[in-house]
């Protein structure tokens, strides 16, 4: 794996950074643990209002109160897309991460969808169009399934089910289908458009047992809640997540992993490239809402928090510490404000790309049309944006041997160990 | 990503111990190749390996574009042979090229104009039904569809409309032939432009070539000679977790012979096999890796790594059925564990050992993602 070797050369890295920087390994890795902790924390305490306001639009099913709800879901977002720069080189974030933002997803798994949009089935999965909400007791591929109660546990245990990660049970994105509904505007304007009145009792009731649609939605909100429970608890004091960070030597890898690889492979390419490559309204992130423009914008604000050591919380309170960006300016000067230059660039990029989608003149699913020049062209840029700024996290890691040959013959190079001690 | 998440969590597993042990190896050195010796590596990978690679992609993309004009005009057997034989060799072509992760292949739409795949959410064949069944016209004009869907303009696409159905081409002046005409001469033209990046003036060889006077690409030799180490281990991953973990699934019960790559044209193990014969290349052509680290001193680095590609290619060669029947075939599997075990423990050696002894850093992949 890649993610062995740019580990090793981080450590080496560090190795020899030490000696020029007055910022510390300890120091930097306290200020990124702080800001996970507050960044998911926050991500919990938007969640838990995002409860309230599913609680409120169950008791009363209004056009208010759906908005209401999913106002509380774009704003427990944004928190939480800032943490996605800790998501890989993190095994704990890593592991835990599909069970509130797993994506894409196969929807038919969970409520009724426009079969002439959607179709009936899929070669890749066999519950392509199960339908738990309709269906009590399912038999598919030879397996029962029992789904009379709709508990966190029975979502659980749905999620990812035949192996197939489609099969998307829990969630945000799970969340949002159930607000939202399918989007069946293609690339012309427009979210989706679920009545208020999938969620009314009796008569007033539309697509069908709308009391199990609320207590799958209230099943999915709790489970996310505890999850992220979960999450907020591993960063804080003596949190698994926080001392798997270890003294510094491996830490530091781990943040270069983490912001590499969601620029990179995943931000760049598997949720923003492909759209353009393929034209396909089903090819963005919050594809329901259509609140892509909002998640790719904070997923890059996350990791410039991260370079930078700076956090700022939903209350407008600020984290912040020692950084990488310090350290790197230890080395050397001109390539922390490289970086700098290059994540700017970015959120400048993201920025238009905001912009546009917000002032509802033209939203992200359209942006990747077939034809579009200037939506296409707003996409592309941000996507450049993040490969150029991949190639000076590169040089960040490769920096480091440049530096050992001025530091030939120290303990730093002959004993990696002891500059540590 | 291109493997499923519980394999994945294996490998975090792995990472894990490696991030203890990684701090323990021998920080690579910088100055363990000249500027000199990374100028001819990259030099002789440039003019040796890459720039004829493509050549040849444009070359054999013509010639299928040729054969299908004349088998649409008058569909018979020996057309169709000849165009299955022209198909091959372009998909042969693509495949030796397909390890170049960098540079023009990256513009526009990037290597998936040539091949979107794996389609893991079925997106390109939902569309290219679409424009099957509705016999969707504007795809036809000439360079139509480089404007569209990379799903609907790729060999993916073509594989589709040549062997899916049979039927669909072998009448006088179809719908599926002119599309299949369309889409060949979208490679070809793709392709030809491609080369001319390349090889042009002041092209992206150029651009290599004098990395080490600093370039808007490279910032130095070494850059450049990481970006082709990074293409090595890369080459090898997408093998390995794409094209073999995937399809093979957690346990046999997990197989999806659906999920080989080229499974309706029959070519996923010689996929795979020109996949490791361009490592091999870059290890054996003059100056490339294997010269290099001899020069070093390094020969058992070069040794170890070209007897692990033999055995390799060796092994998937006494493979006497197609990877799609494989993957479900218990008396296969072990065959099949051994070969991904291999790959993983080429994949160290491209990406630890030789990136440590030559003072390289290879890079990020598209892979990296999930």
């Amino acid at each position: 794996m890649k993610k062995f070797s740019l580990t090793i050369a981080a450590g080496a890295f560090l190795a020899s950074a030490q000696i020029a920087s007055a910022a510390e390994p300890a120091d930097i890795l306290a200020t990124y643990a702080d800001i996970a902790e507050a960044g998911y924390t926050d991500s919990l305490t938007t969640a838990q209002t995002l409860k309230s306001a599913i609680t409120a639009l169950i008791e009363t099913p209004s056009d208010e109160m759906l908005d209401a709800a999913k106002a509380a879901w774009i704003a427990a977002r944004v928190p939480y897309q800032q943490t996605e720069a800790y998501r890989f080189g993190n095994v704990i974030v890593d592991e835990w991460e599909g069970k509130v933002n797993a994506w894409p997803l196969d929807e038919g798994l969970i409520d009724y969808v426009n079969t002439s949009a959607y179709g009936e089935e899929s070669d890749e999965n066999a519950f392509y169009a199960a339908n738990i909400i309709a269906n009590e007791k399912l038999t598919i591929g030879g397996r029962e399934i029992d789904a009379t109660n709709l508990t966190p546990e029975l979502l659980q245990s749905l999620h990812e089910v035949d192996d197939v990660e489609a099969n998307v049970a829990t969630g945000y994105h799970a969340i949002e289908f159930l607000l939202w509904g399918q989007d069946l505007n293609g690339t012309d304007a427009g979210a989706g458009n679920r009545p208020a009145t999938d969620y009314a009792s009796g008569e007033a009731c539309t697509g069908g047992n709308c009391d199990r649609r609320a207590a799958y939605l209230v099943a999915a909100t709790d489970l996310m809640i505890s999850d992220l429970e979960e999450m907020a608890t591993a960063w804080g004091d003596n949190g698994p997540a926080r001392a798997a960070l270890g003294d510094g030597k491996e830490g530091l890898g781990i943040i270069l992993i983490g912001l590499g690889s969601l620029s990179y492979g995943e931000l760049a390419g598997e949720r923003m490239r492909l759209g353009l490559m393929l034209h396909d309204p089903e090819e963005e992130h919050d594809c329901f809402a259509d609140n892509t423009h909002d998640s790719h914008y904070y997923d890059a604000l996350g990791i410039s928090n991260v370079y930078r050591g700076s956090y700022t919380r939903i209350d407008g309170t600020i984290v912040s510490g020692a950084s990488l960006s310090d350290l790197v300016r230890g080395v050397s000067a001109d390539l922390d404000a490289e970086m700098i230059t290059k994540l700017e660039a970015t959120q400048a990029a993201m920025r238009v790309m905001k912009d546009k989608a917000d002032s509802g003149e033209m939203a992200y699913d359209q942006m990747i049309g077939e034809g579009n020049e200037e939506g296409n062209a707003i996409v592309q840029a941000a996507i450049d944006g993040l490969v150029a700024q991949t190639r000076t996290i590169e040089r960040i890691v490769a920096a480091i041997e440049v530096d050992e040959i001025e530091i030939e013959g120290s303990d730093s190079l002959d004993n990696p160990e002891a500059v540590f001690q | 990503m291109p493997f499923s998440k519980a394999f994945r969590r294996t490998l975090k597993g792995a990472s894990a111990t490696l991030l203890v042990s990684g701090s323990l190896l021998t920080p690579a050195s910088a100055d363990a190749i000249s500027t000199e010796q990374a100028t001819a590596l990259i030099t002789a990978l440039t003019d040796e390996l890459v720039v004829p690679a493509y050549t040849q992609l444009a070359e054999d993309s013509s010639n299928l574009s040729e054969a299908l004009k004349s088998y649409c005009a008058a569909p018979d057997t020996d057309g169709r042979l000849k165009v299955e034989t022209e198909f091959h060799a372009t998909m042969d072509a693509w495949q030796r090229a397909q390890i170049i992760q960098f540079g023009p292949i990256y513009e526009g739409k990037g290597p998936a104009r040539f091949q979107f795949w794996p389609d893991k959410r079925g997106t390109g064949q939902r569309q290219l039904r679409q424009v099957l069944n509705n016999q969707d016209e504007t795809v036809l004009p000439s360079g139509a569809l480089a404007e569209k869907s990379v799903a609907l303009g790729d060999l993916q696409a073509l594989e589709y409309v040549l062997f899916n159905d049979l039927k669909i081409t072998a009448s006088e002046d179809s719908f599926a032939c002119r599309y299949a005409v369309a889409i060949a001469r979208n490679q070809e033209m793709q392709t030809a432009e491609i080369v001319q990046m390349w090889a042009g003036n002041n092209g992206y060889r150029e651009q290599v070539l004098s990395a080490a006077e600093g370039t808007d690409v490279f910032f130095d030799e070494k850059e450049a000679a990481s970006r082709f180490l990074n293409d090595m281990a890369g080459a090898i991953d997408v093998v390995r977790l794409q094209k073999l973990d995937r399809p093979m699934g957690l346990t046999i019960a997990g197989a999806r012979p659906k999920r080989t790559e080229n499974w309706r044209s029959q070519r996923s193990l010689r996929n795979i096999r020109l996949n490791i014969e361009s490592v091999e290349q870059f290890l054996t052509v003059k100056d490339g890796f294997g010269d290099l680290l001899t020069s070093i001193g390094k020969e058992t680095t070069a040794t170890a790594t070209l007897e692990l590609v033999s055995e390799i290619l060796s092994d998937i060669a006494a493979f006497d059925q197609p990877l799609s029947l494989l993957v479900g075939d218990p008396d296969a599997r072990s065959d099949l564990e051994s070969l991904l075990t291999k790959l993983r423990g080429l994949q160290s050696l491209v990406r630890e050992q030789l990136a440590q002894d030559l003072g390289l850093v290879p890079g990020f992949n598209a892979t990296d993602g999930d």
